[in-house]
């Protein structure tokens, strides 16, 4: 038996079987209409990214009271470290569902913007700069933009995540020993890639809103095709 | 046995094409309309003459006829799918060029001067798995683009890759036991009768399926616009 024929052959049926056979091409149809309309305008740039100024300024301002209140109150303190993580933990399914679709919707886009890499030089925790790091290197790897920017929402989805971590770890640590200087740097710097990975969400919403309208002015431009 | 078989398969194809024609989805994949035209008749045609056209080198002429038509449907499967994402269209075809290469290279290393029966359970093998890693590609590339091809499509595919698989697999069970004729053809004569009957039945379901053009769902705006 031709086993190098055979086994390619058979693991194909198990493959097209298995995609082609739960690929659900209405839904992709859906998908596709609601790229259109979010294609005519920024304004979903620009909604976003007032949503994550709003939230940033939340955080903030009870990050800096807890702060502030190390000294007076370590009990106020500790509390309002653990209400800033609860908030920012509140912000994260919103963003990770964000980036999730923005991966679907990067890979059916001509992605004709070009899309730069996450990039780990303002990142202040180790696990994010390592992130970028990896994903910088891979970004290079990649030949299409479309595939780049499917490949940026996964790293600001792992990016989230880590961050997410890292929040927890530090809170944690400050619940059972307050006057721990080590934690609060770490919840500091947690907060401060928050706000860059927000800034690179944006951002990549930017680019996939950008190729869908110049997707449609160069197709608006070109003549209707005929088999 | 296998003429029963063969009546109920021409039966099933030519349900298939009134489906086809019915609901209009003959537009979507015409390669595969003259395939099913093809398959009909010239079978039909050994039917009726079997001292004349039901032997080896009919059966190899019409394999091939038929093999050519389904290089052309996985080919226009991809034409018609890919034409309106034009970063797509590049990537796929690049890895058509490369696997059309590649089974081309696999097809001509096999051996010309044995006699006919040898040559059709060696040739047939090759020629088949080349037609399923282009289908796969094909249907694996829609998924991955998530690209809203017509059901017809979709379901020519699915019918196809499975057919295929079995048609190899038990050519390359009459290949190991070195036999092309007696009990044995007789055996995968039946089973690879049947497996094509249930693609063809399959076939002619989704033919006379309603609404299943285009995946169930209207043609989508963004794309009205190109096509």
């Amino acid at each position: 038996v031709n086993w190098w024929l055979l086994l390619p052959a058979l693991a194909s049926c198990v493959l097209v079987v298995a995609l082609l056979g739960r690929y659900n091409a209405a839904q992709a149809a859906r998908d596709w209409d609601a790229l259109a309309p979010a294609a005519r305008a920024e304004a979903p740039v620009e909604a976003l990214a007032r949503q994550f100024e709003g939230d940033r300024s939340v955080y903030t301002h009870l990050f800096l009271s807890a702060s502030r209140e190390r000294r007076v109150d370590p009990r106020r303190a500790v509390e309002l470290l653990e209400i800033t993580r609860e908030f920012v933990e509140g912000a994260a399914p919103d963003r990770l569902e964000r980036l999730k679709v923005m991966a679907r919707f990067a890979r059916m886009a001509s992605a004709l913007v070009p899309v730069p890499p996450v990039l780990p030089t303002g990142f202040k925790l180790r696990s994010l700069w390592s992130i970028g790091a990896i994903a910088t290197v891979v970004h290079h790897l990649l030949v299409s933009a479309s595939e780049r920017l499917w490949w940026r929402c996964v790293v600001l989805s792992f990016g989230v995540r880590a961050v997410l971590g890292a929040l927890r770890r530090s809170d944690d640590s400050v619940q059972r020993t307050p006057e721990m200087e080590r934690a609060w740097t770490v919840f500091e710097h947690a907060l401060s890639d928050w706000d860059l990975l927000d800034a690179e969400q944006v951002a990549t919403l930017a680019v996939l809103v950008r190729s869908s309208l110049l997707a449609e002015r160069t197709r608006a431009l070109t003549p209707p095709q005929t088999l | 046995m296998t003429v029963e078989l063969g009546y109920a398969v021409r039966i099933a194809l030519l349900t298939t094409l009134l489906g086809l024609v019915y609901r209009g989805h003959y537009r979507d994949c015409w390669s595969f309309v003259v395939y099913i035209v093809a398959v009909a008749s010239l079978e039909q045609l050994q039917a009726l003459w079997p001292e004349r056209y039901f032997t080896y080198s009919y059966y190899l002429l019409f394999q091939a006829f038929f093999d050519v038509l389904k290089f052309a449907v996985a080919l226009e499967v991809a034409f018609r799918g890919f034409r309106s994402f034009p970063g797509a269209q590049a990537r796929v075809r690049a890895i058509l060029v490369l696997i059309l290469g590649v089974t081309t290279w696999v097809a001509l290393r096999g051996p010309f001067d044995v006699p006919l029966k040898a040559l059709a359970l060696d040739w047939q093998p090759r020629t088949q798995t080349a037609a399923i890693w282009v289908m796969t590609t094909v249907a694996l590339l829609i998924v991955w683009y998530r690209l809203p091809v017509p059901a017809i499509q979709r379901a020519i595919l699915l019918g196809f890759v499975p057919y295929l698989t079995v048609f190899t697999t038990l050519f390359s069970i009459l290949r190991m036991l070195d036999v092309a004729d007696g009990l044995p053809l007789a055996v995968v004569n039946v089973a690879n009768g049947s497996a094509y009957l249930l693609a063809c039945l399959w076939w002619a379901y989704s033919a006379w399926r309603p609404h299943a053009r285009a995946g169930g769902f209207a043609a989508p705006p963004l794309l009205e616009a190109s096509a």
